[in-house]
């Protein structure tokens, strides 16, 4: 008895060990670019191509990081400038997204069509996200340049909100439909109309949904680099991922200031 | 369905899950839209109001306690919505915790509270701004029974003190007995009869209310009236009627197909013979403490009745049953409406 359990102990044990060196390779096989991209960006110039690589810089450099902010950058790319756009792009998307596919989401969960097709309605919002970007880019291209919408903010913030509202729209939806229909059918009885109930009540119950859903289209927005390379063309309006991208010049690759540019984006 | 509720009266609407009795609650306060009819609450019509236009309370089932919000801030959102000012507020809730008996928990989250300390502030939230008309949907059904025997009565309580016209939907007939000023039965999206309990109780309108009412159920035997013989032919047993009975069946009854309903403490049982009795046979009986349920068997008929605790009757045994014939029941055959 006392031998059989010490025996499913150690099967057990010798099953975590397995377990534990198996995620520490994915990991390691995850993490090693970053690494390798963090490091990169610590290297002066010369031991960049030296040919002897090693695992950590032999001189360490910040050299890549303060040129940008007193502007000497050798491809003349304003990091800060990427930066800004980005989240300026990000966070204004994100928050019309919320806004528009909280309400929907909510609908969605708590009415019937008089045609009793939810669930259709349902999937045609998700039907948005079923193409390509790369199929849709050029008609994108042309929507926005008959808008005059071309290497705008705006351009860019009109193609994530669109791209992002199904994602923000089904992932409320669930959230939504978790909180028990009751609590805002009490507040309505209580004196608030539905709009109010919705925002007093049901929207405080669902805020970790909320944050949930932002962080999740932050982050799409922010590592998009398609749309941005395509319907941005000056250095001014562009966003981190087609800007780090113009450090990669027809000459030469800027491996510094690249490493570095992209080591503050993530 | 047509219905009127009377200034301050309580009034339980009555009925098995999914006969309509919610969702007429739920139209009276405007969660729903009825798709013909009109509601009016005093002389006001409010068939297209919304909620907050109604000046009605609610207490659900789930009782919908906001769960980010404190017990206080539970009990005075009606008022905050109102923008009743804050002095006032904090007046009027210690008043209702008062009555209640919530004051030590009002700065508690709901999800810190038992069954019935969440009934208690979900009923505070409905009576504190002293609504025109309060609503109840199944309050009691989520908490233990010998908490649901003592809210009970303390509901009553409340209603005598505040006397606010109250609507009660249950599906348990012994609080509608207890509780109510009048009930409202309902059965398939009908309302089947409307009268105070004792009303229901003796004289059911149907067939349908007679069996549903009462505890144990009332005994329900179908039979055939010989018009001709004067009688009733119970398969079993055929009872000889006298005239005046035979005169009302006569004029009452739609064809010969017709219930005998006899409720089971209005069932005499003699274990020595009696003349005019009927034979049966005892099939089980189930001994409560203060009486005894005897189940019977007459030929294919199953007859319960209510008896002295100790009377000694064993399974099998031959007894004879009487009963008196003013505490019987008719019920036609096809439309089952209560004949006498």
């Amino acid at each position: 008895m006392e031998n059989a359990k010490t025996g499913m102990k150690a099967k057990r044990l010798r099953g975590e060990i397995i377990r534990y060196i198996t995620l520490f390779g994915i990991c390691l096989i995850v993490l090693f670019p970053i690494y390798w991209m963090i490091i990169t960006s610590f290297k002066p110039a010369g031991e960049l191509f030296a040919s002897d690589q090693t695992f950590f810089p032999q001189n360490f450099t910040l050299q890549y990081y303060i040129d940008p902010i007193d502007g000497v950058v050798s491809s003349g790319s304003p990091f800060i400038g990427f930066f800004l756009n980005s989240m300026i792009v990000a966070s204004v998307s994100m928050i019309i997204c919320l806004v528009i596919g909280s309400l929907a989401a909510y609908s969605l969960a708590r009415f019937e069509l008089r045609i009793n097709k939810n669930d259709r309605l349902s999937f045609a919002i998700l039907t948005a996200r079923m193409l390509p970007p790369i199929v849709v880019i050029v008609p994108m291209y042309l929507i926005m340049q008959s808008l005059g919408l071309l290497n705008t903010h705006w351009a860019m913030i009109i193609v994530y909100t669109g791209f992002n509202l199904p994602f923000v729209v089904w992932m409320m939806k669930a959230f939504f439909q978790e909180i028990p229909p009751d609590l805002e059918e009490s507040a309505m009885v209580d004196g608030d109309s539905r709009m109010k109930a919705f925002y007093k009540i049901v929207l405080p119950l669902a805020a970790p949904g909320l944050v949930a859903t932002s962080i999740f289209t932050l982050i799409l927005t922010w590592n998009e680099f398609l749309f941005a390379m395509f319907l941005l063309n000056s250095a001014d309006m562009m966003t981190l991922p087609p800007g780090i991208a113009t450090y990669i010049t027809q000459y030469e690759t800027n491996w510094g200031e690249l490493t570095a540019a992209a080591t503050l984006a993530v | 369905m047509n219905l009127t509720i009377k200034d301050g009266e309580f009034l339980v609407l009555l009925g098995p899950s999914g006969c309509g009795k919610s969702t007429a609650l739920r139209m009276l306060a405007g969660l729903e839209d009825p798709s013909s009819g009109e509601i009016y609450i005093g002389h006001q019509p409010v068939t297209d109001m919304d909620p907050k236009e109604r000046d009605i309370s609610m207490v659900f089932q789930s009782y919908a306690l906001y769960p980010h919000m404190s017990v206080y801030e539970n009990i005075t959102y009606p008022l905050k919505i109102r923008k009743t000012p804050k002095a006032e507020r904090k007046k009027k809730a210690d008043e209702i915790a008062d009555i209640l008996e919530i004051g030590d928990l009002l700065n508690r989250k709901p999800r810190a509270l038992s069954g019935g300390q969440r009934q208690r502030v979900a009923l505070g939230r409905s009576l504190i701004r002293q609504p025109n008309v309060f609503l109840m949907d199944e309050p009691l059904s989520n908490l233990d029974a010998k908490l649901r025997v003592h809210m009970r009565g303390e509901i009553k309580r409340l209603h005598s003190e505040l006397g606010i016209t109250s609507l009660y939907v249950t599906h348990d007939q012994t609080e509608a007995m207890t509780m109510a000023d009048r009930i409202a039965i309902m059965e398939g999206g009908h309302l089947q009869q409307l009268a105070q309990p004792n009303e229901i109780y003796h004289k059911p309108a149907n067939k349908y209310i007679g069996g549903f009412i009462g505890s144990p159920a009332m005994n329900m035997v179908s039979g055939y009236w010989k018009t001709k013989e004067g009688k009733i032919d119970l398969d079993a047993f055929v009872w000889d009627i006298d005239r005046e009975w035979q005169e009302i069946l006569e004029k009452q009854l739609s064809g010969e197909n017709m219930y005998l309903g006899i409720r089971p403490e209005d069932v005499e049982v003699s274990a020595s013979p009696i003349s005019e009795g009927i034979e049966a046979e005892v099939y089980v009986v189930e001994p409560l403490g203060k009486e005894m349920i005897a189940i019977m068997k007459v030929g294919d008929h199953t007859i319960t009745a209510i008896v002295e605790p100790d009377m000694p009757l064993d399974m099998n045994q031959k007894v004879w049953l009487t009963f008196n014939s003013n505490k019987v029941h008719v019920f036609d055959g096809s439309t089952e409406k209560k004949v006498v």
